[in-house]
């Protein structure tokens, strides 16, 4: 017999939780810091630094003539598998906190860049097979006592803040089926919600929301509605129990409306003539009360999509606007199909919608009064039909994930998009077949470049209606954007550059090679009087289908002009217990 | 019956007559005895498409061309079963989600043709 130890896969991961050195006490995060949180110009206390996901720091230190003496102070590498960093820091009371691959969580002192604690889940094997994106984290969440992060297994875990060790978690489903989670949770009151990928296996989306003290379940909202409720009429059959719309992309909310805001992801399986029917409410944006989870309303932006154009990427941004002389609480999202959108945020009334990228052809166009947009069935892949292509946005989209953010003062949304196209072929009715775990009906798929430049960074006034500049790049975008006061827009390219970027004229002022892909958003905090910007540099997620992941790469980078780093007893370095004893005569 | 593997020990059992056809002495090399089999490999095609065609697509993509494999037979088992360090990323152990039968099955489906 062969020796099966050769094929034996042995072996579960371990867990690393520590204290590394004794914290002093901290001020906790409570409601009124949150919902006042853009009162606080030196911290960064929510995944889109305030409800309203603005990204907006009001610090003015670094500004566009002074942003070429900007220096690296200090990094940090995340290590592990180096499987891709996504996430937005978080900084409070002198610390950082930093989510990682598979969901690992450093809390870091900011003085001194050295490691506070460190928490490490242990997953069961076998998770990775049902991850389709990769096993990224994009955030984590603060509130009280503790910082919340979610599990690539879907398991919602309170951390104590002062040292990492877990207070409570919460299994929000089985990642067998296909679920898995990769967002930033949102602290709402005293709620803790959070959503879920897993849009390719056939599941139905939903949010959840935990109690923030206990992690008891508070509620369930699906985005697809049941039988019974409003939009079920929009699914043919049993298929709304399987009709994807996941909610990947932490949601936002508003204070004084008392409205939470979430978006839901494509429809399944991708295949649209077997769903017949608007498909409610994938690829839309939904309003939520906050403390039941019952939808208020909702804006779908593709209706019956065969395209994947995921309705929940990137999270909008909320703003108070004037437009065509009407004062308009309003809510602006550049959307994975391809359009920008600007709603009214109290009722999910449609304002406008403007392209953010050349040659969109899926839709004959968008009504300028209800914003539905109409499919161009000649580009609709029907199932076993012909390919199809080019199709323009490519299912990546003119945008993803990677957060947009919005400058007040100039009254422009700044956001990423890229320019690509796609073949799709559907397959045959036959081939859809539901197995708990696999992918649930997925197209022959083929992306294309367009041309020579590939990415671009956008400035898009909104109140105007017009884009202002755009900053190309040779290769695809999939990072987040950070404004500033100080009158400069951040961001990062898949060359591993982190750059910054005068807000007014795009011109590009500051530029720092990081090792790796940029795929994660920048923050900006202030400790002890001087302005930082951080960001997360590690080649992973989405543009691992087209990229090898070399250089590989794992480093949270600080910097700032003329930035402090203090000397520290402390060490990253982890001894080996035993290894080196104290030699004693 | 080669049997799923639960959280974290033995990747596959040794009772399977496929396992056994393949030979017992740690210097043979195990083969597939699914290749050419047409019910076998409309079975491989189908778990392609639940298991491998986000990554692997119709000719390559985040992973490998998978119908243009180099990998002898035991070498592909050895890979999906235990996965490994890729150049786009990892490649899942998916032995802990497929039972050895399936692995031969997408194995044979990959060998009988070019492209999905």
């Amino acid at each position: 017999m062969k020796s099966l130890s050769k094929i034996a896969v042995l072996g579960a991961a371990t867990v690393a939780v520590g204290l590394l050195y004794a914290s002093p006490v901290q001020a906790h995060v409570e409601t009124e810091d949150l919902v006042n949180a853009d009162a606080n110009k030196a911290e960064w206390l929510m995944y889109g630094r305030t409800y309203d996901n603005q990204r907006f720091s009001p610090l003015t230190e670094i500004t566009p003539a002074n942003v070429s003496e900007m220096t690296p102070v200090w990094a940090f590498s995340t290590g592990g598998k180096f499987a891709g960093l996504e996430g937005t820091p978080l900084f409070h009371d002198g610390v950082l906190y930093v989510s990682a691959d598979y969901a690992r969580v450093f809390a870091i002192d900011a003085r001194t860049g050295m490691v506070k604690w460190r928490y490490v889940p242990e997953y069961d094997e076998g998770l990775d097979a049902v991850v389709c994106c990769g096993p990224s984290n994009r955030g984590l969440a603060l509130k009280g006592d503790f910082v919340y992060v979610q599990l690539l297994d879907t398991r919602l875990v309170a951390l104590n803040i002062a040292d990492g060790t877990v207070a409570w978690e919460a299994t929000m489903d089985d990642w067998r089926q296909g679920i898995a989670s990769t967002g930033a949770p949102l602290v709402v009151k005293d709620h803790v919600i959070v959503g879920h990928a897993g849009g390719e296996f056939g599941v139905r989306g939903y949010i959840r929301s935990y109690n923030a003290q206990t992690g008891a379940l508070e509620w369930t909202a699906y985005t697809i509605p049941g039988p019974g409720e409003p939009g079920n009429e929009t699914w043919p059959g049993d298929t709304w129990m399987r009709g994807g719309g996941t909610t990947w992309v932490t949601g936002i909310y508003d204070p004084e409306l008392d409205l939470l805001y979430w978006g839901a992801g494509n429809p399944a399986p991708w295949n649209a003539d077997v769903r017949l029917g608007d498909n409610l409410w994938s690829n839309s944006l939904i309003a939520f009360d906050p403390d039941s989870g019952d939808i208020q309303w909702g804006f779908q932006f593709t209706p019956n999509d065969p395209f994947d154009y995921d309705g929940n990427a990137p999270g909008p941004i909320l703003i108070d606007v004037t437009i065509d002389g009407e004062a308009i609480k309003a809510m602006v999202q550049s959307n994975r199909n391809g359009f920008l959108y600007v709603l009214n945020r109290e009722n999910g009334e449609f304002i406008y919608a403007v392209p953010t990228i050349d040659g969109i052809n899926w839709t004959t166009g968008i009504d300028p009064v209800t914003g539905r947009a109409s499919i161009d069935m000649t580009m609709y892949p029907m199932s076993g039909g012909p390919k199809i292509e080019p199709i323009i946005p490519n299912l990546e989209g003119g945008t993803n994930w990677f957060p947009a953010a919005y400058n007040p003062d100039l009254g422009y949304i700044f956001f990423n998009t890229n320019d690509w196209a796609m073949m799709l072929k559907a397959i045959p009715e036959e081939d859809i077949v539901y197995v708990p775990g696999e992918y649930y009906g997925l197209h022959d798929f083929q992306a294309y470049r367009l041309g020579e430049n590939f990415g671009y960074t956008k400035a898009f006034d909104v109140a105007n209606k017009k884009f202002v500049w755009e900053v190309p790049s040779t290769e695809m975008l999939f990072a987040g954007l950070l404004a500033t006061k100080g009158g400069l827009v951040f961001t990062g390219d898949e060359r591993g550059f982190f750059m910054a970027i005068d807000a007014k004229s795009g011109e590009v002022l500051w530029r720092f090679q990081t090792g790796s892909g940029i795929n994660a958003s920048p923050i900006s905090y202030e400790l002890d009087g001087k302005q930082y910007v951080a960001i997360l540099s590690g080649m992973g997620g989405d543009p691992l289908y087209y990229y090898l992941e070399e250089p590989k790469g794992g480093m949270l980078w600080v910097f700032a002009i003329d930035g402090v780093l203090q000397d520290s007893p402390a060490s990253n370095v982890v001894p080996i217990p035993g290894a080196v004893p104290l030699f004693e005569q | 019956m080669i049997g799923f593997v639960a959280a974290g020990l033995v990747a596959v059992v040794a009772s399977s007559s496929a396992w056994s056809q393949a030979g017992d002495t740690a210097e043979e090399e195990l083969k597939n005895p699914y290749l050419g089999q047409e019910e076998a490999i409309a079975e491989g095609r189908r778990t392609y498409r639940g298991r491998c065609i986000l990554c692997h697509r119709n000719m390559g993509g985040r992973g490998p061309n998978l119908f243009a494999t180099k990998l002898t037979d035991e070498q592909f088992l050895e890979v999906v079963i235990n996965g490994r360090l890729g150049m786009r990323g990892p490649m899942p152990a998916f032995g802990y989600r497929m039972s050895l039968d399936d692995i031969w099955k997408v194995h044979a489906f990959i060998k009988s043709r070019d492209r999905f």
